[in-house]
């Protein structure tokens, strides 16, 4: 019989919040988490002068607070690095995790991100100082050999890059080899801190970002009306900081330890386009939603939410919706289609996770976030698309990510029986 | 040439500087470090002694090659060898 994968715990650092529940309560509160980027001076710091990018969104701590204390994060000037080591952390305190009571190397650590490590090789080019640990920086791994060190963990551990869509993969990929027994469980974490002149300027180069150009925008005076993914009148995503992180186990395992059971793993799928590097084909991304659905084993009408990759670009949103109308027909007038970036942001690698947890907390409290800003969009299929959180009672969430290379991950998660 | 006690205080505050966010009892290696402590020993991470010779050879401006590095494992070696040094090279 085939192993079940669920998910145990998870914790989270979000322009809306530092944990789970302060994310959670401002997010169902209709709250944004975009606002002025104060992590640097932008009409300052540009870009090889590109202009003015005013919004993003930023986890509320400094990176001191992060990293516990200015030593700390001047001694390791990568928040990624101190994000997933707090995330970790949190958990394993949670579940009373004790390594001596498993099998070490049947315990991995997985991880996703796209940009991260650009913070400290900014801090290297600007101070010239030397640091015997950058290279450490720059590989995407290290936060998750970090963790493996420090609790003893010494299964597969490894980062895997796939644009927006790396969390998402990781969390596939874990869920595999748990499902080939090659492991008992998994820390699967998303990390991100983009917000920085050198990713700032390279998004707005491709003209993928908001920009506060226009007096007559909604969002000129209210970066909260920035993002709008689905909207009629969307222009663009906002970056965004954050890190995600969940223990996943075979659900046998789980239970023999006494772990809590948030949720389940039902299927998922990942594909690629094969094709353009930046615009997503509604065909593939059709595809691999059908691929997870049949992995989980349900039919399009089981699902009764779709948590979106919807990052607020016109094309983007256009085809990941055209790709679900494919799908679901009909069905998504009844099933409501959400997109968490509408009030954190898009925290590129680390958003899958983060759209995870929040689909988790959403599934446990009968909940479906807004879609903040939301103005239906003639162009597009017609959707359930709402702008205020919706009482709504739901056992099973498609969740969506697409990242750069026409890289796609679709997974199939289900509440955990009452 | 510079008289040892002072060479050594100085040596530990640029030890110090090296280790300082990094997950060590600051105050316990301070109490118990040794002119002959062994680095390793006393569980200094090996990037931790590149950073503290990387700061040395700054301060002192003398260079330190790579496979010197396995001998320089206590204070009490460390100066041994910075004297030296300091003695038979020019000041840059």
């Amino acid at each position: 019989m085939e192993k079940r994968v669920v998910i145990v715990d998870y914790d989270c650092l979000t322009s809306l919040g530092t944990g789970v529940d302060d994310t959670w309560a401002s997010a169902a509160a209709s709250r944004s988490g975009i606002r002025n980027i104060d992590r640097y001076v932008p009409r300052e710091n540009r870009f090889q002068g590109v202009p003015d990018i005013a919004y993003a969104g930023q986890i509320p701590i400094s990176f001191e607070e992060l990293a516990g204390s200015a030593d700390k994060y001047e001694k390791w000037p990568e928040p990624g690095y101190h994000a997933v080591k707090l995330l970790a952390g949190r958990i394993f305190s949670r579940i009373g995790f004790d390594v001596s009571r498993h099998e070490p190397q049947r315990i991995g650590v997985l991880g996703g991100t796209a940009l991260t490590a650009e913070i400290s090789q900014d801090i290297v080019t600007r101070t010239g100082k030397p640091d015997t640990k950058f290279i450490l920086h720059q590989c995407h791994n290290t936060p998750l050999a970090a963790v493996a060190s420090e609790f003893g963990l010494q299964g597969p551990s490894f980062s895997i890059g796939s644009a927006c869509a790396s969390s998402g993969h990781a969390l596939f990929l874990a869920g595999q080899l748990i499902k080939a027994g090659l492991i008992d469980a998994a820390l699967v974490t998303g990390f991100e801190f983009p917000v920085l002149p050198v990713c700032v300027g390279g998004f707005e180069w491709m003209k993928a970002l908001y920009r506060r150009d226009d007096p007559k925008d909604r969002a000129y005076s209210d970066p909260a009306a920035a993002s709008r993914p689905f909207s009629a009148d969307r222009r663009g995503f906002l970056l965004a900081e954050g890190a995600g992180a969940a223990f996943v186990a075979c659900a046998d395992y789980a239970k023999a330890q006494g772990w809590p059971i948030r949720a389940v793993l039902r299927g998922g799928y990942a594909n690629s386009d094969g094709g353009h590097l930046t615009r997503i084909s509604s065909e593939n991304a059709a595809r691999c939603i059908r691929g997870a659905l049949a992995d989980a084993g349900c039919v399009a009408e089981a699902v009764e939410c779709v948590n979106a990759h919807a990052t607020s670009t016109s094309l983007g949103d256009e085809s990941e919706m055209t790709a679900l109308h494919e799908v679901f027909g009909e069905h998504l007038r009844r099933a409501p289609v959400v997109a968490n970036k509408s009030q954190i942001g898009h925290a590129l690698g680390a958003s899958f996770i983060l759209a995870m947890i929040l689909a988790v907390e959403g599934m446990q409290q009968g909940v479906v976030l807004p879609t903040l800003n939301y103005l239906p969009d003639a162009r597009l299929p017609s959707a359930r698309v709402s702008a205020e959180a919706l009482e709504h009672e739901h056992a099973v969430t498609l969740l969506n990510s697409f990242g750069f290379g026409g890289t796609n991950v679709s997974l199939v998660i289900e509440r955990a029986p009452q | 040439m510079i008289h040892n006690e002072l060479m050594e205080t100085e040596l530990l505050d640029i030890l110090w500087e090296s280790l300082r966010g990094g997950d060590y009892d600051l105050n316990e290696m301070k109490r118990s470090i040794r002119s002959d402590s062994n680095f390793g020993d006393l569980g200094i991470d090996s990037l931790d002694i590149t950073d503290f010779f990387l700061r040395i050879e700054s301060r002192y401006q003398v260079r330190i090659l790579q496979e010197e590095y396995p001998n320089l494992d206590s204070m009490a070696r460390l100066r041994a060898f910075l004297q030296s040094k300091l003695h038979s090279e020019p000041a840059a």
